[in-house]
């Protein structure tokens, strides 16, 4: 009778198992699967620690993504399929945004949040090749390179507390802001 | 140090603790489960689980075994969840378990921590119970249980993806004047296979009355699916 229920529950269950769900994956590659062009771009770039590798994968395409440490920054840099530069984003702390940047940006916060933290801020560069070496290594910024702030920031307002993902241009202005929502977390509570 | 790393050594020296104690009597089994989880609203949710255990052998370390298959029992639990915060959530519920002929009843009581950081999530669990049995004293426990997940593949736990979890949970235990504490560490290798199912397999280590030597000790085959309605 025990061994029947429990058969029972198993396969009540697994009629269940494979349903359709939005695709998203990113995962370790080796440096021998990213474009040669991409690793050409780090050569040039220079970094002062091993060069982790990751694709990421999604309905909207693929992407590869590399994550180092220069200057004792956090550095992720992504490339398209074929090793074109998309962006570098560079960890910084709160005091290295520009004061009128900075004053800009908490205004907007100050608008949407009761309360707020700051959790992560990313320095984003966009633009060609060398004017992005440039930025990093001369900061030498250049008028056809493009800047955003990224800041992930706990933020509490009238309807709870949620994590938000921001990106701000370079004068301190919202261009974008999205909810992270975290992946199931059920079997670490239960 | 880094929190993954921490926690790498936090294990490896909760094991050298747990091997340093004497062992008596054994049992060896299955621990299949099976997680079915709701979300209600962005605040709310409910689980519902269903474990059973089964012993195929029985013994003491030094002498003698017996093999012998004992489907031991059926456990049902049901818990509603609050999320509180961005990590934090409570949970309340009661498990109802079918042993023989005999039912106990539980209550439960539990708030969980979920910590995120960059390839790693790190799990605290907090909670209390009640077991409430046919001419029992009531057992009261109280247990702390620290969880970690480490993906296989990027920094993140995908679709498609193995990845690492570890449990290990201290149990205490005090019905009437007996007090005694239980330890468990348990090793999964686990499988996502989608958004809404995931399956473990595991080493479920278990060993309480150690206090007065005379340990007892479990080693079940954990099998674990979570399923997300």
């Amino acid at each position: 009778m025990k061994c029947l229920l429990s058969f029972s529950i198993i396969i009540f269950c697994a009629t269940s198992i494979f349903s359709q769900s939005k695709f998203e994956r990113e995962y370790k590659v080796q440096e021998s699967d990213v474009p040669q062009r991409a690793l050409q771009f780090l050569d040039q770039l220079g970094t002062e620690q091993k060069v982790k590798w990751y694709a990421e994968e999604s309905q909207d395409g693929k992407s590869f993504e590399a994550k180092t440490i220069k200057k004792s920054k956090l550095f992720s840099i992504e490339f398209d399929t074929l090793g074109a530069l998309q962006d570098v984003e560079i960890e910084i702390e709160e005091s290295e945004i520009p004061k009128m940047v900075f004053t800009n940006l908490c205004k907007h916060l100050d608008s949407i949040f009761l309360d707020y933290k700051f959790r992560k801020i990313q320095l984003q560069y966009s633009g060609p090749d060398q004017v992005i070496i440039d930025a990093i290594q001369r900061e030498t910024i250049s008028s056809t390179l493009t800047t955003k702030y990224e800041i992930i920031t706990k933020g509490r307002n009238e309807s709870g507390t949620q994590l938000y993902e921001i990106t701000f241009d370079k004068n301190g202005e919202m261009i974008k802001k999205a909810v992270i929502v975290f992946k199931s977390s059920d079997h670490l509570e239960y | 140090m880094n929190i993954r790393v921490a926690f790498y050594f936090y294990l490896f020296f909760s094991f050298l603790v747990v091997k340093g104690f004497g062992q008596d009597s054994y049992r060896i089994g299955t621990l299949p489960s099976v997680n079915l989880n709701k979300t209600l609203s962005d605040e709310w949710k409910v689980n519902a689980n269903w474990q059973s255990r089964q012993v195929y052998k029985t013994g003491t370390f030094q002498e003698s075994s017996e093999s012998k298959f004992d489907y031991v029992l059926n456990d049902f639990t049901f818990l509603g969840s609050k999320n509180v915060g961005l990590n934090n959530s409570f949970a309340a519920g009661f498990l109802i378990r079918v042993e023989g002929d005999q039912i106990i009843y539980r209550t439960i009581q539990q708030f969980a921590v979920v910590k995120r950081y960059s390839s790693f999530r790190l799990a605290h669990r907090l909670s209390t119970d009640q077991t409430f049995e046919e001419n029992e004293k009531t057992e009261f426990r109280f247990r702390y249980r620290l969880t970690g997940e480490i993906p296989l593949n990027g920094q993140s736990v995908d679709q498609g993806e193995f990845y690492l979890k570890v449990n290990h949970e201290y149990l205490n235990s005090l019905q009437g004047d007996e007090y005694d504490m239980e330890i468990r560490l348990i090793p999964f290798i686990g499988y996502s296979l989608n958004a809404k199912n995931k399956f473990e397999l595991g080493l479920d280590y278990r060993i309480n009355s150690f206090i007065d030597n005379e340990s007892s000790s479990s080693f079940w085959l954990a099998i674990n699916w979570y399923y997300k309605l």
